[in-house]
């Protein structure tokens, strides 16, 4: 039996189970295009901001977001975007500005990964939120988020006054 | 911590105001400092060359301003074709400069004198260049292409001939085959030679990589700078921390190395540096002081002069809003952070561009945003001129 073949496979999934990148299965996108996106869907916008070798990534992937149900909810109503933190790939802003991946994490304060932005269609921040997050926190956020809180409340108000 | 901070001011700035700022290009489109190893402010003789790119016409375009010592406004000239990215600028002589800049055929480089710049060549795909000269080492070019699956970072000497650089065959800066991505070359040149920095990330996390040259063309196998810990460790690393966007600058005998480094996780990126120790670079440590740990440290440069002097700077938001922080080698280590009037206060002042000149003035530029202002608000371009103190 060849078994070159099957190692291969073992191989390229181990390196690519070991990236801090987006989880599998996700309908993860580039910056650009998952702006447009938003905008022509009129869908609010999820941001992953990772970074190479991130511990935290790898495990908010692994613990969170392998939920069956998270990923339903968040395929279904957002527009996800992966952003690499220290990356130099250039982006486009809805204002027409372009900038790197670095950079945009200058701009975005993004100090720590992961750190999860989530922003309106049109690309406003309405939740910039660092770090591991479980299943509960992240349907907490979409409540936050689709439910139009952000409009009234903090996100901190918002979680402090769940029944 | 401000009322300290002023003190710290006061001390080191005594009988040392900073000229008048001056706003070097039109207000209110997008401009940014934003040249590999941060190398976009540079001296030769008694001419002052600021490069960067604005959005003024709808698009980005690359910039180069000249003006003499005296003079309190830079003339202006455009670089590149198309959408411009990244210029980088460095002293070749007495009065001439070499550019480098990102734009839709590649890789340019070109040289400018007091008139503006000459013709250009170009390199082919790439992007971050930056650029190095000295008299006897030559004209140095790195930048970062694609090759196959990863990004790999290449390095050219360059040949004056006129008005014009003449590119020599391109060289990757590491020869063994790319396992990872390369970026953001930082090149700097002085009596000792010349170095080469960049981000690695063969090791599964980005860290800090040197080549080092004695003559400018013989360069030594890749020596990592960066000393943040690669693999598990307490504290669930995972693969290992970040270090990235290095800097680089010649001053006195040696070389100074300063990049954003985030080994103590919890805080963002810090400011982290290595002077160079032989052929390579002694241990690194925190070029920021204790009051800057909290938080998070952005846009790092380094300029040095030949007689030793060595200055350190960047942004960080420890007063509430972003200002330019800055740090001295003394005799007992970096100094204390200090700010300009100039470069803090309410506004938003990021992203410094810094060169020292044989007197001991430092030259800064940065870019500004009006109090109050989302971080896509309107900026300036503000370039002054501080005579350091003795310290």
């Amino acid at each position: 039996m060849n078994l070159r073949p099957l190692l291969a496979a073992m191989f390229l999934f181990s390196a690519v189970s070991v990236l801090a990148d987006p989880p599998p299965g996700y309908p993860f996108v580039a910056h650009d295009a998952g702006m447009r996106r938003a905008r022509q869907e009129a869908k609010p916008i999820l941001l992953y901001f990772g970074r190479y070798g991130c511990a935290w990534c790898d495990h908010v992937n692994r613990k969170t977001f392998s939920d069956p149900g998270l990923k339903q909810l968040f395929s279904d109503n957002y527009v996800l975007i992966y952003v690499d933190a220290e990356g130099g790939k250039r982006l486009r802003l809805p204002t027409g500005e372009r900038l790197t991946e670095g950079e945009l994490g200058a701009r975005l304060g993004a100090f720590a990964t992961p750190l999860f932005v989530f922003m309106t269609a049109e690309g406003k921040v309405v939740a910039k939120i660092p770090g591991f997050k479980t299943v509960d926190d992240f349907r907490d956020y979409d409540r936050y988020v689709r439910g139009g809180h952000y409009q009234k409340q903090t996100l901190l108000e918002f979680l402090g006054s769940k029944p | 911590m401000r009322a300290r901070l002023c003190l710290v001011l006061a001390v080191f700035s005594a009988a040392a105001a900073t000229a008048a700022p001056i706003d070097v290009a039109p207000a209110g489109t997008f401009h940014h400092l934003d040249a590999s190893g941060r190398q976009s402010l540079a001296l030769a003789g008694g001419q002052v060359a600021l490069v960067w790119e604005d959005s003024r016409g709808g698009a980005p375009r690359c910039y180069l301003g000249l003006k003499a010592g005296a003079e309190t406004a830079f003339r202006e000239y455009p670089l590149g074709r198309g959408e411009c990215f990244d210029p980088a600028v460095a002293a070749l002589d007495g009065e001439r400069f070499l550019l480098a800049w990102e734009d839709e055929t590649g890789i340019n480089a070109a040289l400018a004198g007091p008139a503006g710049p000459g013709g250009s060549i170009n390199l082919g795909a790439g992007a971050h260049a930056s650029v190095a000269a000295h008299p006897t080492l030559g004209a140095h070019i790195a930048w970062n292409a694609p090759a196959g699956r990863w990004q790999r970072v290449w390095r050219a000497s360059l040949r004056v001939l006129g008005t014009q650089p003449r590119a020599a065959t391109p060289q990757a800066a590491d020869a063994a085959p790319p396992s990872d991505d390369q970026g953001f070359p930082a090149l700097a040149a002085g009596e000792h030679g010349v170095r080469l920095l960049w981000e690695d990330r063969r090791h599964g996390h980005t860290v800090i990589y040197a080549s080092a040259s004695a003559d400018g063309q013989i360069w030594s196998a890749p020596m990592r700078v960066s000393g943040n810990p690669t693999g598990r460790a307490p504290g669930n690393l995972g693969r290992g921390t970040g270090a990235m966007r290095p800097a680089v600058a010649s001053f006195g005998g040696g070389f100074a190395a300063a990049w954003l480094d985030k080994r103590d996780f919890l805080s963002g990126y810090d400011v982290y540096a290595a002077l160079s120790e032989g052929a390579g670079f002694a241990k690194d440590g925190k070029a920021q002081d204790s009051f800057a740990d909290a938080i998070a440290q952005w846009h790092v440069a380094v300029a040095g002069n030949r007689r030793g002097e060595l200055v350190i700077a960047w942004d960080d938001g420890r007063d509430g809003t972003s200002d330019i922080w800055l740090t001295r080698l003394t005799a007992a280590g970096y100094s204390e952070n200090f700010t300009l009037p100039e470069t803090s206060g309410p506004a938003h002042q990021s992203d410094p561009a810094i060169a020292l000149d044989e007197a001991g003035n430092l030259h800064l530029a940065w870019i500004e945003r009006a109090p109050g202002s989302d971080s896509s608000g309107p900026t300036r371009l503000r370039y002054t001129v501080w005579p350091l103190p003795k310290p």
